[in-house]
């Protein structure tokens, strides 16, 4: 492997990685998810331009996650029951922990609850929220990556965001 | 319910949530929906929930890809890379190969012995062998069905192999 | 004095090294193509205890190919750009299935270490289930099933040769096994 490669690599295995964990909700998927992404940037290297590479590997590890999630649901169509949501300990791993035991205390159901909704939101929307919340992408970067237009990004992120507040509302009624 | 209060109501108020959120409320509108929102708890209420999903999404760690997975990335891309040998190497392995084809013969010719000996399999045999390779197809068919998963196409597409090369 | 005959000893003894490369690189590569499992190496599963071991390979494969082109021409086509067919059943009553899935989990970090691509992983409290792929030079050149069903069983299928994946899905799929379980075991050698 040439030493451009490595650095490209090293440089966005956490996003991709990231992206794909939050996405599938499973550590294991997400880990085949990324080693498949990485190997296609590898075999598609003299492809994909350097300043795209980054828009490049987040649309290939959604459509690689889709496809996953296909599988699921036909493995659930037969009655076989594969891995999903983001519940138990997988939602503990990624809740973010605060310093102050108090409001961890509170606000811990709020956060396992979030997770929750955020594995049932439905695309297109949960890769908006993903990119734009927990990974920082700004909606002109989300747009490339997903190849949708600018405006685009914004509904889906609109309405990604309404549904994950219809489903908390009541979990923060007084 | 839909309260107005100096030019913005509820309605306005819950579009105007989104570019708050994203800061892209211009100065004055942004006084605007402060104003609606201390006023009005329904309102406040959305905003607050709005914000405070907004901020735990944010301070969602970005997990590290365990370091294994990369090594087997580094490796398996290691084993697949073609390394172009410099002219001088390709002539020696030229070399090398013209003297193994012109002595490979004689190996050969033992090989193809013991491999017509097998061809000369009695027909009970093919017929077992023809079973048990049935049988094996099928327990791959059965892995198949129970766990609700096809051999497809686009498992080739997805080892980006061309159908043409098959 | 030394002679023209005597300077050509060590392009003699390249020439007979050659010779036995040869000889051991043409047994080696019919043993041991790209798609194959070492399956001694691995270690998988204790082979006198297995209820079932298909181990064909490739004359015994042209031969099917060609006793089965008339009545089964998709099966004969695929048959023959095989070279080779494992299956191996190890049935997991009585049997410590926690050692036999700790040899999955390293057969598996073995295919992937010699560049065998994912293609299906599935875990789930009724089977585990692992489809790799080996590609070489653009062609998929071979098969690894493991699956592992709790309190039943747990199977190797190691299949070698020019694969179609479709292909091969839909004769699977086709072969009813039922059917076919009358077939007697192969015992172990």
């Amino acid at each position: 492997m040439t030493t451009a490669f490595e650095s490209t690599a090293e440089q966005y295995q956490r996003r991709v990685y990231s992206f794909a964990r939050y996405l599938l909700s499973n550590p294991e998927e997400a880990e085949d998810v990324t080693q498949e992404v990485l190997l296609r940037l590898w075999r598609h290297r003299d492809g994909v331009e350097q300043e795209r590479v980054g828009a490049w590997l987040l649309r290939v590890t959604r459509n690689a996650c889709y496809d996953l999630l296909r599988r699921r649901r036909a493995a659930a169509a037969h009655g076989v029951e594969v891995a999903g949501g983001l519940e138990g300990e997988e939602a503990q791993s990624l809740a973010s922990t605060e310093p102050d035991p108090e409001s961890r205390m509170r606000d811990a159901d709020f956060r396992r609850r979030l997770l929750e909704e955020l594995g049932r939101l439905g695309e297109p929307y949960k890769s908006v929220v993903i990119l734009r919340e927990v990974q920082g992408l700004s909606h002109r970067e989300i747009g490339e990556a997903l190849g949708i237009p600018e405006v685009t990004v914004r509904v889906h992120l609109h309405r990604g965001r309404l549904k994950l507040r219809e489903q908390l509302r009541e979990e923060r009624r007084p | 319910m839909n309260r107005k209060d100096d030019g913005l109501d509820c309605r306005q108020a819950l579009l105007w949530i989104e570019p708050s959120l994203d800061g892209e409320l211009p100065q004055g509108d942004e006084a605007l929906l402060r104003r609606h929102l201390e006023s009005c708890p329904a309102c406040a209420a959305e905003r607050a929930l709005a914000g405070e999903i907004q901020r735990e999404l944010r301070a969602l760690p970005l997990p590290e890809c365990p370091p294994e997975v990369l090594e087997r990335v580094r490796r398996a891309g290691a084993q697949g890379a073609l390394v172009v040998p410099f002219p001088a190497r390709r002539l020696r392995m030229a070399l090398a190969a013209a003297v193994l084809a012109l002595t490979v013969g004689g190996g050969a010719a033992w090989i193809i012995e013991i491999e017509r000996r097998e061809e000369r399999a009695s027909s009970e045999a093919v017929a077992r062998a023809t079973a048990e390779a049935r049988f094996a197809l099928a327990y791959v068919g059965r892995v198949s069905r129970r766990t609700g998963l096809e051999l497809r196409d686009d498992m080739r597409q997805r080892m980006s192999v061309p159908a043409e090369s098959q | 004095m030394r002679t023209r005959a005597f300077r050509s000893l060590p392009i003699l003894l390249l020439y007979i090294l050659c010779i036995l490369c040869a000889v051991a690189a043409q047994a080696q590569k019919r043993a041991d193509p790209p798609g194959a499992l070492p399956l001694g190496e691995l270690g998988l599963f204790p082979r006198e205890k297995l209820s079932v071991e298909i181990d064909l390979h490739g004359p015994l494969l042209r031969l099917i190919a060609g006793a089965t082109k008339g009545d089964d021409p998709e099966f004969a086509t695929m048959i023959s750009g095989l070279q080779a067919i494992r299956l191996q059943v190890f049935p997991l009553a009585g049997a410590d299935e926690a050692t036999i899935k700790a040899r999955i989990g390293r057969a598996v970090r073995w295919l992937e270490e010699q560049g065998w691509v994912s293609t299906v992983r599935m875990r789930d409290k009724d089977s585990e289930v692992y489809i790799y792929l080996k590609e070489s030079g653009g062609k998929i050149v071979g098969l690894t099933v493991l699956a592992l069903e709790p309190g039943r069983e747990a199977a190797l299928i190691n299949i070698v040769g020019r694969i179609d994946p479709a292909q091969l899905g839909r004769l699977g799929q086709r072969l009813n096994l039922p059917q076919l379980e009358r077939v007697p075991t192969k015992k172990p050698k």
